[in-house]
């Protein structure tokens, strides 16, 4: 393996390392719960991106093949990743729904899902299915 | 073979008279006395052999280690006990057929019949005293089946409960018996250890030998002080009690005496313990006999009072009184059999077994009162009656027998045991049959039908023939038996009806002018003995029954209360007090081995282990934070299994902990969101001392073991797995083959504890406890936004690639880390994300199989390919590969244990699946999150 | 996300049928040969099966059927959004390094939408948090809003339009 790749692969790593740091620093600066939850969900991204990276780049230097399955991690966090942040965010927004003053309405006539009152709830997102006793 | 099929053919004929009961009672009938003949039949065909001083023996290994063959041999002994099974055997069917009500489970208790049958053959047939021992407790096991017959009886269930308790206890003794004397007889088959006579008689074990084996026989053969279970036993049908109690399992006692007579008997401790029972027994039992209004019950003292009179005689040491013991086991067998069937008879006639309600049924029922005279007359030792032959010899031996050099004593005390012994007698059969007729039976008696009568009556002709022409009738057979309980040639005798007037006839006739006196002042008598105090067998044994359930229950309660917390201290503290003193007791050095440097990321983890311990300990009230900080416990340890190279297991730990946590959060659902908070007590100091001390010295050990160098067994793995086992992926070879059968129990208990979640939360909601359940809310406010879209739609896409990797893992498994158990947590997780993301209902609707039949079919496949490896004569589970070419594909490896994985997977998917479902099925229909 | 289980006894087409998923299938063929990480033809010829197979098993949890209409924006798209993400960490970790938290200013925008499927919409969604500095939230009852909560922005409009310009019109041209 010459010096080239050896850099090449210290970049990646380094770089990696730099935006996991940020993530773990945002989530012990930033104010509020919202604002927070955008650090760490930043870390997956190209953090671990630039690790995964820096593996195939090892393995290809040092035996010659070419690995993909650093490709398919970065393909499964990038699908699941959104799903949790999106969760946190229905959680915070169903346990502090009257304190942010904030929010929008999204129109006049609807509400966001997770605020609905429990009289308008029109079931528009659950699903309707016939009770099915096993 | 064919004498081991004699024994086998009544155990697995068992079936058919249960199976021919849907055609009719006959049918029925006719299996059960076919099986009875055929194997009859073969018994015969070796009494030309047996007369020819051979041994008829066929041998199997069964249980080699432990030297238990499956090895059958009859001999003289043998084929008599056999013939008298098989003989009264027949007999109790045909009478059991016409016995029974139409309401009656015949055909099972003809099952029953035959499965005691062939226990009963096995007992005296086996060579191997191992063997013996499993048919001597499957006698007490099919015996409790029978006298519990009438399972909706009270008196049967505590009959029959009482039976096993002592005959099965007794055989446990007779167990550890055997064990010793096959110890220092050096092997366990009768027909070597008959010839170590001298060798076990001067063994230092001989009295614990003794003692062991003397309980197993005294408790089957009912010998006092462990009587008591007998007369219980009657609540029995009358047929049972005829072949059980009078003719068959009573004798097996007597039997096995016989049968160890030249290894065990000849010394002065067999003597007195032996005969003493005896004679105290036979005295005992004739005494109470004559205070019974039972017919059953009195029958049953009788019984147990010829018992004795057997158990003296073996106890005696004397050849000729081997002799007159085997003559004596014939004879009782054969009238006390038919007098156990005619009081069946009277039972069934007058709807009553009470002698004082009954007399004068001799004009009523004529054949059944000639059969229960002739027939009772034997027992009291009547000429020319069968009977009377063998109480002469009996009481001529007594008369040579002296007990602590006293010349009368044995002989008084048997007189006095006559005497007695005839005023039953009599009283049974004049008080039932002579007399001024009654008008107040509880039914019209009349001669009962052929069938009823036919068997007795065969046994009566039987008896009269043996007393008139013996040694034509009997003489070889009790000449055959003796010689082989001997195990040498028998002295000369010669049976026969008049021996002239020996001091033994003088005695006979004394004891009966004595008896009938005794009955005629039965009135004044009887009311003596129901005003005295007599210590009640069956109370003492309710007593200490009682007692040992006490001390269970209180043990139980106050060690297992329920309390999760006080369970887990004892256990705590019971296994660190064991290691401690294991630890005190062995010399410890310090190791050898170096210790590594720690590195930073080892050292991040173990604080971070730590730091989750200290977290969960202090927070443990809030059970999500517990949770969540075991969790971190679980990945920390899967990191350390990648950092200590074991792929395999850190994939198992990841999918084990993602599948617990969702199993947990659904079951902390139903439990309160905090823990109450306990005031600190002394018992959390305690407890607190006893966890550091646990985790100090289990931290010891580890230590120690890891500065020592030690050999495992690690290295044959890895070296034989590829070749052996055709896997590079050790873990995964040694799971699937080499230690194989441990994974198929591991998964058969995968499958049952599933069930019994499945069980106990369905048992829940339909159950008593599921109208308060239903009730039942959280009391969280839960968002209307049930199903999050993107969650919906991202676990969808993702089922079938998750699925997928699942194929992967499992494929792959033989050489790389993965296997069966973990592709199957992945599918179980990608399936129940199903069920969270798009709701209990729907997701169940969609999936296509059952759980139970996935659980099932796994252990199924798993059981076939260890079973395929047997069929091609090779150990269970035994696997194999070979590697095949195919065309365009090119190399494949097809391993056995491929199915086996398959198996394992199917399993655990439908295990945790049907766990998992139905908890969250159960917070589906409960509480506020009900849909 | 409006569903109901399809007890209707509709006739499937042919390739409804047996190919109810076909870019699926695709991509289970694609990943089964990057786990393997060698095309040879066993592994074609288990990739095929197990990407026929696992679809039409596991149709019934997914019982719309999808198709891709214009498969090349798809790697339009994923250049975009791969270049958003680079762009938007720097931005991003400019702002959690040296910006001084009282003057972030994170808010709320609510997007209007006229993708209507739940695949674009989960895709889209997926888009939005995965350029950092911005999660999407929450949808609307009515699944016409998005709401996305921005680490921070000044602008509401600049952003509503970048999403819909950006994003959105790619995906109307992929998902309905």
């Amino acid at each position: 393996m010459n010096s080239f790749f050896e850099a090449l692969i210290a970049l990646h790593i380094v770089v990696g390392a730099f935006f996991i740091f940020v993530g773990s620093f945002g989530l012990l600066k930033l104010p509020s719960f919202m604002s927070r939850l955008h650090a760490p969900s930043k870390s997956t991204t190209l953090g671990v991106g630039g690790c995964l990276v820096a593996s195939m780049l090892q393995l290809w230097a040092a035996a010659g093949t070419i690995s993909v399955h650093e490709t398919l991690i970065t393909f499964f966090l990038f699908m699941t990743a959104p799903v949790t942040a999106h969760f946190l965010a229905l959680a915070y927004l169903h346990t502090q729904r009257s304190i942010d003053e904030s929010l929008p309405k999204p129109s006049p006539n609807s509400n966001w899902s997770t605020l609905l009152n429990e009289e308008s709830m029109t079931h528009s997102n659950s699903v309707r299915i016939s009770e099915k006793s096993k | 073979m064919s004498i081991a099929l004699i024994v086998l053919l009544p155990l697995l004929g068992a079936v058919f008279p249960a199976l021919m009961m849907r055609l009719g009672k006959n049918e029925s009938a006719i299996a059960a006395s076919s099986v009875t003949i055929l194997s009859l039949v073969l018994l015969l065909t070796n009494i030309f052999a047996i007369s020819q001083s051979t041994v008829p023996q066929a041998s199997w290994p069964w249980v080699p280690q432990i030297d238990l063959n499956a090895s059958f041999f009859v001999d003289g002994l043998g084929l008599l006990f056999a013939v008298m099974i098989l003989g009264i055997g027949l007999l109790v069917t045909v009478y059991a057929r016409f016995y029974l009500s139409p309401q009656e489970a015949l055909g099972r208790f003809f099952a029953y019949l035959l499965l005691f049958q062939g226990a009963m053959l096995g007992v005296v047939l086996s060579n191997n005293i191992l063997l013996l021992i499993v048919f001597w407790e499957l006698t007490s096991l099919s015996s409790f089946l029978l006298i519990g017959f009438k399972s909706d009886s009270q008196e049967g269930r505590q009959g029959a409960r009482m039976a096993l308790a002592v005959t099965a206890g007794g055989g446990l003794a007779l167990l550890a018996g055997m064990l010793l004397l096959g110890q220092v007889a050096g092997s366990f088959e009768l027909t070597e250890i008959l010839k170590e006579g001298e060798k076990i008689r001067s063994s230092p074990y001989y009295l614990s030998i003794l003692a062991l084996v003397l309980i197993g026989c005294f408790t089957k053969s009912a010998q006092f002080p462990f009587h008591f279970w007998l007369p219980h036993a009657m609540a029995a049908p009358t047929p049972v009690s005829a072949y059980l109690h009078s003719a068959t399992m009573v004798k097996a006692g007597i039997f096995l005496m016989l049968r160890l007579w030249p290894v065990l008997a000849g010394t002065q401790t067999w003597f007195y313990v032996v005969a003493g029972t005896g004679v105290i027994t036979m005295l005992i039992a004739a005494v109470i006999a004559l205070f019974r209004d039972d017919l059953k019950s009195i029958l049953a003292y009788s019984t147990i009072s010829h018992l004795g009179i057997m158990t003296m005689l073996v106890g005696f040491g004397s050849e000729m009184a081997v002799v007159a013991c085997v003559f004596h086991v014939i004879n009782h067998a054969i009238f006390k059999a038919a007098l156990f069937m005619n009081a069946g008879i009277v039972d069934h006639e007058t709807g009553t077994r009470d002698i004082s309600r009954l007399g004068g049924l001799a004009s009523l029922m004529p054949i059944s009162a000639i059969t229960a005279t002739l027939a009772a007359a034997s027992m009291v030792g009547v000429p020319p009656m069968n009977g009377f032959l063998s109480k002469e010899m009996m009481l001529e031996e007594v008369t040579h027998a002296t007990a602590i050099g006293v010349a009368w004593l044995l002989p008084g005390l048997v007189m006095l045991a006559s005497v007695f012994s005839v005023a039953y007698s009599l009283r049974f059969l004049l008080y039932t049959y002579f007399g001024p007729v009654r008008n107040d039976y509880p039914a019209k008696p009349h001669d009962p039908s052929r069938g009823l009568w036919l068997p007795p009556a065969c046994l009566v002709v039987l008896a009269i023939l043996i007393g008139l022409f013996p040694e034509a009738w009997a003489g070889s057979i009790t000449r055959l038996a003796s010689d082989a309980a001997l195990q040498s040639k028998s002295p000369k005798f010669h049976l026969s009806l008049w021996h002239g007037w020996t001091p033994a006839l003088m005695m006979s006739i004394f004891a009966f002018g004595c008896g009938a006196t005794a009955l005629s002042l039965y009135v004044p008598v009887r009311s003596i003995w129901n005003k005295a105090l007599l210590p009640d067998a069956k109370g003492l044994y309710d007593l200490s029954l009682n007692a040992c359930v006490r001390l269970a229950r209180i043990t139980t309660d106050r060690s297992f209360n329920g309390s999760l917390h006080r369970m887990l201290f004892l256990f705590v503290l019971a296994a660190s007090a064991l290691g401690g003193v294991v630890f005190a007791r062995s010399s410890y050095e310090r190791g050898e081995r170096e210790l590594l440097p720690i590195n930073t990321s080892m050292f991040v983890g173990w604080v971070l282990v730590i730091v989750a311990c200290f977290v969960l300990a202090w927070k443990h009230q809030s059970r999500l934070i517990a949770l969540l900080t075991v969790n971190i416990v679980g990945l920390i340890s899967s990191i350390a299994f990648i950092y200590l190279s074991a792929p395999d297991l850190a994939l198992t730990q990841i999918a084990v902990e993602v599948v617990t946590l969702i199993l947990m959060l659904l079951a902390l659902h139903f439990l309160p969101k905090e823990a109450i908070n306990e005031v600190i007590s002394w018992r959390q100091y305690r407890d607190i001392v006893l966890s550091v001390a646990v985790g100090a010295s289990v931290g010891f050990l580890c230590w120690a073991m890891m500065t020592h160098d030690f050999q495992s067994i690690s290295s044959y793995y890895i070296q034989h797995s590829k070749p052996l086992g055709g896997g590079a992926n050790v873990v995964n070879v040694i799971l699937v083959d080499f230690r194989g059968f441990d994974t198929f129990g591991e998964i058969t208990v995968i499958g049952i504890a599933a069930m019994a979640i499945y069980a106990m939360l369905d048992g829940m909601l339909t159950g008593p406890l599921s109208a308060t359940l239903l009730k039942w809310t959280s009391g969280l406010r839960f968002s209307p936004n049930r199903h999050p879209m993107m969650m919906v739609v991202v676990t969808r896409v993702m089922l079938p690639l998750a699925i997928l990797v699942a194929c992967y893992i499992f494929l792959r498994g033989h050489n790389l880390p993965g296997g069966g158990f973990i592709a199957a947590l992945v599918v179980s997780i990608a399936l129940i994300m199903q069920y969270m993301a798009s709701g209990f209902a729907w997701a169940d609707e969609r999936v296509h199989f059952d759980y139970h039949a996935l659980i099932g079919g796994g252990g199924l496949i798993a059981a076939i390919t260890g079973i395929g490896s047997i069929v091609l004569g090779k150990p269970f589970l035994t696997s194999g590969f070979k590697y095949v070419d195919f065309p365009f594909i090119g190399k494949v490896e097809l391993a056995s244990v491929s199915a086996f994985d398959l198996g394992v997977f199917l399993t655990v998917v439908g295990g945790v699946m049907l766990a998992l479902a139905n908890l969250s099925n159960l917070g589906r229909m409960t509480g506020d999150g009900k849909q | 996300m409006e569903e109901t289980v399809s007890t209707s006894p509709e006739r499937k087409s042919f390739l409804q049928r047996w190919l109810p998923h076909p870019w699926t299938t695709v991509s289970l063929v694609l990943l089964w040969l990057a786990l393997q990480n060698s095309v040879s033809n066993g592994n074609l010829l288990v990739a095929l099966l197990l990407g026929i197979t696992l679809p039409i098993y596991t149709s019934s949890f997914w019982p719309q059927r999808q198709t891709l209409r214009n498969p090349f924006t798809v790697f339009e798209l994923v250049v975009i959004v791969m270049w958003d993400i680079g762009v938007a960490n720097v931005q991003v970790a400019w702002l959690v390094l040296f910006k001084d938290p009282s003057q972030i200013r994170s808010r709320w925008v609510s997007v209007p939408l006229e993708i209507v499927s739940s695949e674009a919409l989960t895709a889209l969604a997926a888009i939005v948090s995965l350029t950092p500095g911005t999660i999407s939230s929450d949808f609307s009852d009515d699944n016409r809003f998005l709401l996305v909560h921005c680490l921070d922005l000044e602008d509401a409009d600049s952003l509503i339009d970048s999403v819909k310009n950006r994003y959105e019109k790619r995906l109307k041209r992929i998902l309905i």
